[in-house]
């Protein structure tokens, strides 16, 4: 049986702060990331029992999703944004992103499998509307603090899932790979993105 | 005992030898170049190779060389012939710095 179709519990936890942080809204500064983080941990307790389980076909989809909605931040970034700081970082998320998609799809092509849709993937997505949404009503630095502060926030979030959920439960040793190299390029950006908060306030 | 041989017979021989212009590879992986610092002689050839799954973007001595952008899998070789310290960074990645020394 090939383990890229063995279905494991994701922790409850990762899945909560992911959907959890998405949601927030605001400019996340370091201080604010933390205070929404423990209200999440509140709501993770109340989901606990909701929890899909998930196997590496969900998985697979939840980081691609994650992926191509930082690329959509970034295109729209571009698009009103001429803060030199926004507009580096935006062209570097489309840049690795894509890179790190292309791989995922690769790797999709050469195991012969379909990543499955799913409740997390579609919330992500139905968030991330609701923040290109507020995004696109701003401008100057209004715009450029709004969207560093997001992409640390979701930079952060998505570290934590990944490195936290993801890479100890995927079953197959390629996802996994896949999923450790991708996350040291996630922490770079949350490095740069930490940066990027700093000039653009 | 053959560079005793050429000792012996040829001493412009081993000299010749000794000054063969050598490659030193760097890998960049995990973001970082390793090794990130390297010694160098006149006319050597340094070739960096991009493991990343990312593309890399050198820029030595302030853009005085750059590198194609490097995608997974590609290499750069730069041979140098001018003594000197040269640091470089990836210009998409800036925390990600190296040096050689040319003497």
């Amino acid at each position: 049986m090939n383990t890229f179709t063995k279905s494991f519990t994701i922790f409850t936890l990762a899945s909560a702060v992911l959907v959890g942080c998405m949601t927030a809204n605001g400019p996340a500064t370091a201080k604010q990331g933390m205070g929404n983080t423990a209200m999440t941990k509140v709501s993770m307790m109340k989901q606990e029992s909701t929890t899909p389980m998930l196997n590496d076909l969900e998985i697979a989809h939840i980081a691609y999703t994650a992926g191509a909605i930082d690329i959509r931040y970034a295109h729209l970034a571009l698009a009103l944004s001429e803060d030199p700081e926004v507009r580096n970082f935006a062209e570097l998320m489309i840049r690795d992103h894509t890179a790190v998609n292309n791989k995922a799809l690769a790797l999709v092509k050469k195991l012969q499998i379909t990543p499955q849709d799913n409740a997390m993937s579609q919330q992500l997505s139905q968030q991330a509307r609701q923040i290109r949404e507020e995004l696109s009503q701003l401008r100057g630095k209004d715009l450029a603090k709004r969207y560093a502060a997001n992409e640390l926030r979701y930079h952060q979030t998505v570290n934590n899932v990944v490195e936290n959920t993801f890479i100890p439960n995927a079953q197959n040793p390629e996802l996994k790979a896949l999923l450790t190299a991708a996350l040291q390029t996630f922490k770079i950006h949350e490095g740069h993105a930490e940066k990027m908060n700093e000039k653009v306030m | 005992m053959a560079l005793v041989a050429l000792g012996i017979f040829s001493g412009e021989a081993v000299a010749q030898t000794a000054s063969l212009p050598q490659r030193h590879i760097i890998q960049i992986e995990a973001f970082a170049f390793q090794p990130t610092q390297i010694n160098v002689s006149p006319g050597d050839t340094i070739v960096w190779v991009n493991n990343d799954i990312v593309p890399h973007f050198l820029n030595v001595a302030e853009g005085q060389w750059q590198s194609p952008v490097l995608e997974e899998g590609q290499s750069w070789e730069l041979m140098v012939d001018q003594a000197g310290r040269y640091d470089y960074i990836c210009v998409f990645h800036p925390t990600m710095t190296g040096a050689f020394a040319t003497k």
